[in-house]
């Protein structure tokens, strides 16, 4: 799941005894975790992570998240993202899900994102300025075997830069309610807006 | 930060950034007191990281910054936002220990 939180928005990291709801057309959200079905937060544990990398000039590198350890290798985890990104203000980075698929696109074909054309360089794109470190915007939601999240990366300047990554990983251990009274607590929470629904990317592209 | 060398002809490592920084050189002084003219330059020396297009990239030395000064001349520069990406080294035209750099600088987001 990738979200970007608007100006006056905040992310706001799962907390013990949160629940939480990964919504898909789907049976199972991801092979682990059952669609449309409560889980409990237990706990968490915040870990702070930051990457660089220098871009050369007008190239592009295509980093999935999977590789870099933002996805949990344990079926009972679940891992909150917030992403702030730091160095060169220049740099543009396109989420893609799965990794050969952009994300955030128009629905026409010519304003599908392409970073080698200056017209449409600028669809579907992060900077830094979106999310900066001091007050991430992006959410990524990461379970063990969803489908690949990738960032494009491209330099669109004519001298080599750097780009910062730094990830609040908010891992958290999770379970499903199966209590039919806590079933129906969770229910009422949902009516009333108190639980936290995770949404398959799939649904987000009709 | 502030780092002082003592210049000869070989490059001298002023500084590495950690790879989740940028460098910003804020100051430079260079005091020639030696009795020939001198010709300093900032390098920053990187590999940059593999790409879809190049995935074995090799080491690059850009220079960042070069400056003549004459003999038995200091120079002082201010406010030079310079920016560095992985390790900063100085070179000198000239071997003398009468040379000498000192750069401020800082690690920045």
């Amino acid at each position: 799941m990738f979200r970007i939180y608007g100006k006056e928005e905040k992310i706001t990291l799962w907390k013990p005894g949160w629940i939480l709801r990964f919504i898909s057309e789907e049976r199972k959200y991801a092979p682990t975790i059952k669609a449309n079905t409560f889980y409990k937060v237990l706990r968490t544990q915040q870990i702070p992570y930051s990457i660089g990398y220098i871009i050369p000039a007008g190239d592009e590198k295509t980093i999935e998240l999977e590789d870099i350890g933002l996805y949990p290798t344990r079926p009972e985890s679940v891992y909150q993202i917030a992403v702030g990104i730091g160095g060169d203000e220049n740099i543009v980075v396109y989420p893609k899900i799965p990794e050969t698929d952009f994300f955030l696109r128009l629905e026409k074909s010519e304003y599908i994102p392409n970073p080698s054309i200056e017209d449409t360089r600028y669809i579907g794109e992060f900077t830094k300025t979106d999310s900066p470190v001091t007050e991430p915007k992006i959410e990524i939601v990461t379970v063990k075997d969803y489908e690949t999240i990738a960032f494009l990366i491209y330099n669109p300047t004519n001298e080599d830069r750097k780009i910062i990554f730094e990830f609040i990983v908010n891992r958290c251990l999770i379970k499903e309610v199966t209590e039919e009274d806590e079933i129906k607590r969770c229910n009422e929470m949902a009516k009333e807006g108190r639980v936290r629904d995770i949404i398959d990317y799939k649904l987000l592209r009709w | 930060m502030i780092v002082t060398v003592t210049m000869d002809t070989t490059p001298k490592q002023v500084f590495t950034v950690p790879v989740v920084k940028i460098g910003k050189i804020k100051s430079i002084e260079i005091l020639n007191g030696s009795s020939s003219d001198v010709v300093i330059t900032i390098q920053d020396v990187y590999t940059p990281s593999p790409t879809d297009e190049n995935p074995s990239p090799t080491e690059k030395i850009i220079e960042r910054k070069v400056i003549k000064v004459l003999a038995g001349d200091d120079i002082s520069l201010d406010n030079q936002n310079i920016e560095v990406l992985g390790t900063c080294q100085i070179v000198s035209s000239v071997t003398d220990p009468n040379i000498k750099v000192t750069l401020t600088f800082d690690y920045v987001l």
